[in-house]
């Protein structure tokens, strides 16, 4: 099943419009580790990522048509991912509130440092607090590095409104890690750091 | 200068970067099954039909909301008794016994094997081997949740097929994959390992010696948390069954006693953390603390911070490094006890942090532990120990995390 070479996006988008099982591999193969680690970091837990994986490649196979530009594969992928990833966590949302679900636990940072980890849980903490959009514009734009166009673009909503939902989202979160004693010395810590 | 959220989003990328994936995971094969096969042109509906079915949906949402989640049944045996949850399952014929459950999950016990259904719900089921073979079979449906327990073990499951042993006497687990995924956690192990399509484990909790085995499939394994720690444990042997019959290797001698480990050792291994610290304090800690590992001592310590019991955390971190002064994880808990002594005993902190860097200079929090011992001198105001800390900062960690501060206190 594997593509003896790597496909350039042109190459991977027509064999996903000509229904080549060998391109969908080599999609999986371009882009599928990126796709965990964006939901990973969306949703600030491992759990169910994989089915999320499998969801978001299926509906990319099932919309290719609706790619225009190769060059736009890319961000094509990661808004289906995030799109699943915000059905996620209204879905979470839900069921923690009728108590069935508790909060996820994070995955294992990849440098085992325990204060960063514990900072981190604290980062997490606060962003289940955003609620799903605010959420999703403060990851696009603070974790992924998305430019505010691009991100407007991933999350399917007008600049304007994801403008709208990251300031909410920055003050919304300045005020939760004031108020937390670990998220506040360790931002502030960051901050000493800067040049 | 950035704002917290883009110094909390820079946190978060540093420390979950992208990262290859296991070697089987994310279920490529079965993306691309999915996806072939879900490439039917979708039906042009009528404005009609579309609206009859809308309405049949709304008579439906009505009529089935709220619909109560009914958990799982399941039967035993050829005869389907309807099992009992909590109630020992055991053969009495030398063919087995099956335990099937209604969405067409089953377990079959081998004929020496005991096993108990600890709990069901609408999700799965949690399965006690309490000794012997099992052949599992869990069909795969979304939000599925499935554990199999054994000993001080836990296999988390998903939709997949496996044979699992346990043998009581030696707290040795053998797990077959035959197809899909699973992630094994118990003591030794580290984080959990995770077992894709033809791949074995065979682990020891209870042999005294390393087994000899086939190199263990790297991709496979998750690393643990520190090297010490695995070197603490028998190692777990990992490997594809497809290519190598698996021979199985000399254990150690079997443990004195068959008992079963006691309750917070369990909740550690199965990841309930939480749970584990209270399970240990109702024991009483100083026992518990006795004879835990290092790496529950971490784990405990871990649980207590994380809960916000301070002193507890204390008292755990501090056993860990009279019990096991000396290695890798005690290093690591004088850096913790100095973080946690920052803000109430910043002098207290700066002794730990100098512990640290006594104990592990070349260690992985080297960086952060002179970083942060400079960051408590700073406030205490301590000039010229902070212009000689922040001086030998530069020179030791030149790439370390807190050089801009030790730039700027070297130059006042």
């Amino acid at each position: 099943m594997r593509l003896p070479v790597a496909l350039d996006d042109a190459a991977l988008l027509e064999g996903l419009l000509n229904g080549r099982p060998a391109a969908v591999a080599a999609l999986y193969d371009k882009f599928g580790s990126h796709v965990h680690w964006v939901l990973v970091r969306t949703l600030g837990s491992d759990r169910d990522v994989e089915d999320l994986v499998q969801d978001t490649f299926v509906t990319v196979v099932a919309r290719c048509a609706s790619v225009y530009e190769p060059s736009a594969l890319r961000s094509f992928i990661v808004g289906i991912a995030i799109r699943l990833a915000r059905n996620e966590l209204r879905k979470r949302a839900v069921r923690r509130w009728v108590g069935l679900d508790d909060a996820p636990s994070l995955p294992a940072s990849s440098r085992h440092d325990p204060v960063a980890e514990e900072a981190l849980r604290h980062v997490y903490g606060a962003l289940e607090k955003l609620g799903p959009d605010k959420r999703i514009a403060f990851v696009l734009r603070h974790v992924e590095g998305y430019g505010l166009a691009e991100a407007a673009e991933v999350c399917g909503c007008s600049l304007a409104t994801f403008k709208r939902r990251l300031r909410r989202a920055n003050e919304r979160f300045e005020a939760l890690a004031a108020a937390d004693p670990v998220l506040r010395e360790c931002l502030e810590a960051g901050r000493k750091e800067e040049p | 200068m950035s704002s917290p959220a883009q110094r909390a989003g820079s946190l978060i990328a540093e420390q979950l970067p992208d990262r290859p994936l296991p070697r089987g995971a994310g279920g490529r094969q079965a993306i691309v099954e999915r996806a072939v096969a879900g490439r039917r042109p979708r039906p042009r509906w009528r404005p009609a039909v579309a609206l009859a079915v809308a309405a049949a949906l709304v008579v439906a949402v009505v009529i089935l909301w709220p619909a109560p989640a009914r958990p799982l049944a399941f039967v035993v045996g050829e005869e389907r008794v309807p099992g009992v949850v909590g109630a020992q399952v055991a053969p009495v014929r030398d063919e087995g016994l099956a335990i099937r459950f209604s969405e067409g999950s089953t377990v079959q016990l081998a004929a020496d094997a005991r096993a108990r259904v600890a709990e069901v719900n609408d999700h799965g089921a949690a399965i006690v081997l309490e000794s012997g073979e099992a052949h599992v079979d869990i069909v795969s449906r979304p939000e599925s949740s499935w554990r199999v327990l054994a000993g001080p073990y836990s296999v988390l499951v998903h939709g997949t097929s496996f044979d699992v042993e346990y043998v009581t006497a030696q707290e040795r687990l053998r797990v077959r994959m035959r197809h899909g995924r699973v992630h094994v956690q118990g003591p030794g192990l580290g984080p959990g390992v995770v077992l894709v399509d033809q791949q074995q484990l065979d682990h020891c909790a209870g042999c005294d010696e390393p087994k000899e085995a086939p190199p263990a499939t790297a991709s496979a394994v998750r690393p643990p948390t520190t090297e010490a720690r695995a070197a603490k444990r028998p190692p777990a042997v990992v490997e594809p069954a497809s290519t190598t019959p698996h021979v199985a290797p000399s254990v150690g001698a079997p443990s004195e006693t068959d008992s079963s480990p006691p309750l917070w050792r369990r909740l550690l291994a199965s990841g309930e953390r939480a749970e584990a610290l209270a399970s240990a304090q109702d024991v009483g800690l100083d026992s518990v603390l006795a004879e835990a590992t290092v790496d529950e001592q971490m784990d405990l310590a871990d649980a207590a911070r994380f809960s916000g019991r301070t002193v507890a955390a204390r008292r755990i971190l501090l056993s860990l490094r009279s019990r096991f002064g000396g290695t890798p994880q005690a290093a690591s808990a004088a850096f913790v006890l100095g973080r946690m002594a920052e803000s109430s005993a910043p002098r207290e902190a700066l002794t730990w942090y100098e512990t640290y860097g006594r104990e592990a200079p070349s260690g992985p929090l080297a960086p952060e532990a002179m970083g942060r011992r400079l960051v408590v001198l700073e406030r205490l105001g301590e000039g010229a120990a902070a212009r000689a800390a922040a001086s030998s900062y530069l020179r030791n960690h030149p790439d370390g995390p807190y050089v801009g501060l030790a730039r700027k206190v070297a130059k006042h």
